[in-house]
């Protein structure tokens, strides 16, 4: 560092250089469009930027891996509707993200990604650090743009927060070559700005059919997914299940969009769904698919699924539309201009409905488990009763994440992020991160396994930094708690590198990184422990030590029909 | 059976990869293609596509196609009619599902 130290100095400042740069326009930009937070890590390309960053009114979050400041966004996303933004440099920085913008693909988060590029001149020529993040992200973005005018940045960037946000949401990413980004520009005054696309009616012919096929069934049920939420239908969809009555079932990420105490709503379906869920889709003869695209994991082999069922299929996107399942009648509009408006009067299905309210209390959870040991579910239904209306959980992925689903209540869907469509290990402390940073007055828990949160563990390092108000929940089974579950009972218990017997003290490397946290080894130890983790102001950690032999029930064997459930 | 698809493109960079990547990651070959070329800041493309096998269906394609940014307008032969509607479904319904099905950016 000596050698720095002797350099000549430079002849101007960075408040000196001139404003008037590609990487300012990108900073006014985001600023002009209200965006107050970003999450990156710089680098070469991208330096122009953060240059440029230094003074503005942004906060940027500086993570300790690319993948984790998608991840934030996503989550900072899911609760605001509003586009996520996130930051890298070219390169490895870009690759580092493709994770989290797959996940916000599969999962319909809007989020504006910026990366850096070689300069144009070098782009195609295998330059250091250059990759084609452009064509490696192609399938999973909904538009992707490079820009190479300067000039254009303003426009550009609030086409791509327009295209994240409208419609069915998604990722879209802006690669920005260096030489762009240092270019001067004097972009033109912005024309008016376009006019917010008009919700696409429900046509009053397919309501009248759908109340005709409503009014013919004897077995309805709702099928709720995410597509509700994020078509801003929750209200009307909440009024729809009270007024009709009908049994409701939801998807992982329908979760919270039926009121969560509404005594007709029988809990998820798919393969870890409950059993008065999947039974009651089995014997419909009338399924209304509201914003849920027949994803395997929710039915299971798919001529099996709802065998005797009409199909009224209502989706803002036209391409889910008959994609995996015909409908009889489909519905392509604003959701929830289509379910205020959708009305069918009295409907005769009174033993249908307690039919279904019977088996809920019949099939109901059993959270009396023998012995002294913490039984994962009973804490974390604990767990979201004590946080109640506040809790916001933040999920990874495995074992634990199915009993999130399973066992806790939601008030909204953005009261769960889980990584749904793509399922990624790691998503958990970012996404709590951003969201505790979104949402410092709730109660944000972080709920991951001791392999999940391996992925991600350096940030536990920006929590610490920016005293994040996130609680952590280790569920810590020693083992690829989920993986073990299906080699026990899918590949003969033939168990098979799931084995963690070697896992660092967590709450010892939480302490390290600054991070206050405990241990918690039996079950008397639990209401002490859901109560310290709620009233501390975060970051914490509760490292939870549960039995690896623990699992999740019911379960649909991959292949099978949702009638064919496994049990305890 | 082979379909064919007209789309009307623009003229943006990637536009082109986009489309056909889109085609095949969907389940779908291409057994031949064409390009006009650009004019008016957009280029027509022409592509016949076959389903690689599965229940891949080419309105479901056609719509997928549709949603894409740099697309501004996809028709295709046989048209609609004859392929979707056959199946013994009410045709007032099938007929207002195609209407209620527009190219939407
Ligand atoms: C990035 C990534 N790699 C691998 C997997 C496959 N996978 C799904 S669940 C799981 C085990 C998760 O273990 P842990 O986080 O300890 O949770 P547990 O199931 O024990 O609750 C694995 C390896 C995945 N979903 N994501």
């Amino acid at each position: 560092m000596t050698m720095l130290s002797t350099l000549p100095k430079t002849e101007t400042t960075a408040q000196e250089r001139t404003r008037n740069t590609g990487a300012h326009l990108v900073v006014r930009t985001l600023e002009k469009l209200g965006v107050t937070r970003i999450f990156g890590y710089p680098g070469g390309a991208i330096m122009p930027v953060y240059d440029a960053l230094t003074g503005s009114s942004l906060q940027h979050v500086l993570v300790r891996h690319e993948q984790a400041a998608a991840f934030a966004a996503d989550a900072q996303a899911r609760i605001t509707g509003k586009a996520g933004v996130c930051l890298a440099t070219s390169g490895p920085g870009a690759t580092n993200l493709l994770t989290g913008i797959a996940n916000a693909y599969m999962d319909s988060v809007p989020m504006v990604i910026l990366t850096g590029q070689v300069p144009s001149g070098l782009m195609g020529t295998d330059a250091f650090q250059e990759v084609d993040v452009f064509g490696m992200t192609l399938p999973v973005v909904k538009h992707s743009i490079i820009i190479r005018d300067a000039n254009r940045i303003p426009e550009l960037i609030e086409e791509a927060f327009r295209i994240a946000e409208e419609g069915r949401p998604g990722p879209v990413l802006i690669d920005l070559p260096k030489d762009v980004l240092q270019a001067e520009a004097f972009p033109p005054s912005p024309g008016a700005p376009r006019p917010a696309a008009k919700p696409l009616l429900a046509s009053t012919p397919l309501l009248d059919a759908a109340t005709v096929l409503l009014a013919q069934a004897r077995r309805p049920v709702l099928y709720i997914g995410g597509g509700v939420g994020l078509g801003g239908a929750i209200e009307p969809l909440r009024d729809f299940m009270a007024r009709t009555g009908i049994p409701a079932v939801a998807t992982l990420k329908g979760l919270g969009t039926p009121h969560p105490d509404a005594l007709n709503f029988l809990g998820m379906l798919g393969m870890h769904g409950t059993r008065t869920a999947n039974m009651a889709v089995n014997e419909s003869d009338l399924l209304v698919c509201v914003g849920a695209r027949f994803d395997d994991r929710a039915t299971g082999k798919p001529d099996t699924f709802a065998p005797d069922a009409r199909i009224i299929h209502i989706d803002g996107d036209p391409a889910e539309i008959g994609k995996l399942r015909w409908a009889d009648v489909a519905m392509n509009c604003d959701i929830a201009d289509a379910l205020t408006r959708l009305d069918p009067g009295y409907l005769a299905i009174e033993d249908w409905r307690q039919t279904c309210a019977a088996r809920l209390t019949a099939f109901a959870f059993d959270y009396d488990a023998p012995g002294s040991g913490i039984f994962a579910p009973a804490l974390l239904k604990q767990l979201s009763e004590a946080a109640g209306d506040k809790f916001i959980a933040a999920c990874d992925v495995g074992q634990h994440q199915m009993w999130v689903a399973q066992h806790c209540r939601f008030a909204q869907p953005s009261s769960h992020l889980t990584s749904a469509g793509l399922g990624a290990m790691g998503y958990g402390l970012p996404a709590g991160i951003g969201a505790a940073m979104e949402r410092p007055d709730m109660k944000v828990v972080t709920i991951t396994g001791d392999g999940s949160i391996m992925m991600n563990i350096q940030e536990l390092a920006t929590a610490r930094r920016y005293g994040v108000p996130i609680r952590i929940l280790l569920l810590d089974n020693g083992t690829l708690g989920l993986v073990r579950q299906w080699q026990e009972y899918f590949f003969e218990q033939n168990f098979s590198e799931i084995d963690l017997y070697d896992n660092p003290d967590f709450a010892e490397v939480a302490r390290a990184f600054g991070v206050e946290s405990f241990t918690v080894h039996s079950r008397d130890e639990v209401p002490g422990a859901i109560d310290r983790l709620l009233r501390s102001r975060g970051p914490i950690l509760a490292h939870v030590l549960i039995d690896p032999r623990e699992n999740v029930w019911p379960l649909v064997p991959p292949g099978a029909s949702n009638a064919d459930m496994m049990e305890n | 059976m082979s379909n064919t698809l007209n789309i009307e493109i623009f003229e943006t960079e990637g536009a082109l990869v986009r489309l056909i990547g889109l085609i095949e990651r969907r389940g779908f070959v291409i057994s031949s293609m064409a390009m006009s070329a650009p004019s008016n800041g957009s280029a027509r493309v022409t592509v016949d596509v076959d389903a690689r096998g599965g229940a891949r269906q080419i309105d479901v394609l056609t719509r997928q196609i549709e949603r894409l940014f740099d697309v501004h307008a996809v028709s295709r032969t046989p048209a609609a009619e004859a392929l979707d509607f056959a199946a013994g479904l009410a045709p007032a319904t099938a007929s207002e599902w195609r209407a209620e099905c527009p190219s939407q950016p």
